[in-house]
């Protein structure tokens, strides 16, 4: 059943079994699973079914950072305050979180997540069937068709990350008339969840406001903050203000290391040996007729070459941009592709095109979502966000390209160049070449205990007995694929640890 | 008309003409027989970088210390052999952002070198 919030007359229950706060991809996904097993479930979610403007400002907030193009609209244009959440502007790119993310990396990331990349894998298979794609989806041959075979997959030195293309899935629009037959499921448009009741350190009622001026109270046994990678940072800070930073903020982690997803466009390649038609998977998006649906492959190096160079996770996306070589370039080319087929290769021609370079994010505590004492519309305290990249962010970019032009190179396939245009000297700052992939990560992220995160291994808050979160928010560190395909998985494996609660 | 540009400009025109060019004079006189047949076909090309590289590194500019870098054989696996672990140890030199192997560039260099003793 849906119900509006807007509307005084609507009544949702005076108790749940589980309170889901936020309906994006998370909260309809755990709403989806839970109702299935016969559990009383409220939805609440702060926009309505449609788009609106005015509830879109009230995500406005102030952004420091290393991009002051994004100063006044990050926070505002970088989510969707409505049904469906942000997956009603999301791209539909699925590839699973790599292995390496989850383990500890020193300079990277000391501490690791306190789950492995195992405890996640045999959630991504149902992940796929909710986004609309079709397992499997690790890397590997198994399931393409010939014409469509991943190149460069088992290279010693390169790598390539396939991303799946979900349609990609509007969660409001797939899911939402599943939701309202449901019995078992009340969800409340327009209605945001302002404040909360504890008893000791559970989490009694959550206390909610809309923009018609009615309040409400609802109570569950169990209660899930989805309300996405930034609002559930916000949320708590909010909660925790009334009752003694107990909900897992005891030791200020609430909002910090907070992440997104910086590209770089920065170099150039050619390959040879390589047919055009199989290269075009790095270009294109391209339908699959085994899996029946479209990919898109991308290009890395292998982990070895990571941990040797101590290199954060990078992937880089290919495209046609880049001008010709000049003449002393052609020379060192010509020379190149002739030594190159004296070691073997074949040669196919030239495959001038540029990288689109996409970068783990740096960790670091003081990147982090805040409240200020602006109100809102609501009267609630207004996000802001700090994510600035560090000062050796460039020099990062160019030691992860010029790895994968090492790689080709050592791969005897082509050759690469580093492209440094002049104005790059003020990157990230000027953003001509730079921007934010809008994927925010972190701000709850998952620890062992509470001195260095917000949730455990299971998503439930340090310090509370039923308060747990959904969303890139729990990320401990960001990978580089697109998140929602984890955050997905990562949700169908809360809805079984609620189960067995 | 820079030195470097008379001097490409000089082997250029050397390895036109079809007496000895600079990859035979490598063979016969410094290297031996196993240098690559493939070479001769870009043998200008190979000059040209070859000069790019030597502008960076004039200190190389010397035959027996060139040739002293280089794999003990100059045979198509020992070579592929010294390229490929030079890409992978990131022993690579960067000329207008191409990303190069030193043992390659280092083999035009040698390659230039030979043209400029014709």
């Amino acid at each position: 059943m849906i119900l509006d919030g807007l509307d005084s007359s609507a009544m949702p229950a005076p108790h749940y079994d589980v309170c889901v706060v936020g309906a994006g991809a998370a909260g309809i996904t755990l709403a989806r699973k839970l109702a299935t097993r016969s559990l009383s479930i409220c939805v609440l979610e702060a926009g309505g079914r449609a788009f609106d403007q005015a509830q879109q400002d009230i995500y406005a907030g102030p952004y420091e950072g290393s991009f002051a193009a994004e100063e006044f609209e990050y926070l505002r244009t970088s989510r969707t305050r409505m049904l469906g959440g942000t997956t009603n502007y999301w791209t539909g790119y699925c590839a699973p979180l790599q292995e390496s993310c989850f383990e500890p990396r020193p300079g990277i990331a000391p501490n690791g997540w306190p789950i492995r990349a195992a405890d996640l894998a045999p959630y991504y298979p149902e992940a796929a069937e909710i986004l609309q794609i079709t397992p499997p989806v690790h890397d590997s041959d198994a399931g393409y068709s010939e014409s469509r075979k991943p190149l460069l997959v088992h290279r010693p030195h390169l790598r390539t990350l396939n991303f799946h293309l979900s349609p990609p899935t509007r969660f409001g629009d797939v899911y939402g008339a599943e939701l309202a037959a449901a019995d078992n499921v009340h969800l409340l448009l327009n209605t945001t969840a302002a404040e909360v009741s504890m008893d000791g350190d559970r989490v009694t009622a959550i206390h909610t406001r809309d923009l018609a001026g009615n309040r409400r109270t609802i109570g569950a046994d169990h209660f899930v903050l989805a309300a996405g990678g930034i609002e559930n940072s916000r949320l708590l800070l909010l909660w925790n203000r009334a009752h003694g930073n107990r909900l897992g903020n005891r030791h200020d982690q609430v909002g910090r290391y907070f992440m997104d997803h910086a590209s770089v466009h920065m170099a150039g390649s050619w390959f040879r040996e390589l047919p055009h038609a199989a290269l075009n998977a790095y270009l294109f998006q391209q339908f699959d007729e085994v899996r029946r649906h479209h990919t898109k492959a991308a290009l890395t190096v292998s982990p070895e070459w990571i941990a040797r160079r101590g290199l954060p996770n990078f992937l880089v996306h290919a495209g046609f941009m880049a001008p010709g070589p000049g003449p002393e370039a052609r020379a060192l080319i010509s020379a190149a592709r002739a030594i190159d087929e004296m070691r073997g290769a074949t040669p196919a021609g030239s495959f001038p095109e540029y990288f689109q370079l996409i970068t783990e994010p740096p960790l670091d505590a003081d990147n982090r979502v805040t409240v200020i004492d602006e109100p809102d519309e609501l009267g609630l305290p207004r996000t802001q966000v700090r994510f600035r990249l560090p000062p050796d962010y460039p020099d990062t970019c160019r030691r992860c390209m010029r790895a994968l032009v090492e790689a080709v190179g050592a791969e005897g396939i082509g050759r690469g160049r580093v492209y440094v245009d002049p104005d790059m000297g003020r990157w990230p700052e000027s953003g001509q070449f730079t921007h934010l992939q809008d994927h925010h990560n972190g701000g709850t992220r998952m620890s062992t205990g509470e001195k260095t995160g917000v949730v455990d291994a299971n998503c439930r808050v340090h310090g509370t007995d039923n308060l747990h979160v959904a969303s890139s928010s729990v990320f401990t560190t960001g990978g580089v694929p697109n998140p929602t395909f984890t955050i997905v998985a990562l949700t169908l494996r809360l809805a079984d640890h609620l189960v067995s609660a | 008309m820079t030195r470097r540009e008379l001097l490409i400009a000089m082997a250029a025109g050397a390895l036109g003409l079809t007496g000895p060019d600079a990859i035979t004079w490598l063979r016969v006189n410094f290297v031996g027989p196993d240098l690559p047949a493939q070479l001769d076909a870009i043998r200008a090309d190979l000059v040209k970088a070859g000069w790019l590289y030597l502008d960076k590194h004039p200190d190389e500019a010397d035959l027996h210390r060139l040739r002293g870098q280089l794999p003990p054989t100059l045979n198509p696996a020992d070579l592929h052999a010294a390229i490929t672990t030079d890409f992978v140890l990131g022993h690579t030199d960067t000329l207008f952002g191409w990303v190069l192997s030193v043992t390659e560039l280092r083999l035009c260099a040698l390659v230039a070198l030979s043209a400029e003793k014709l």
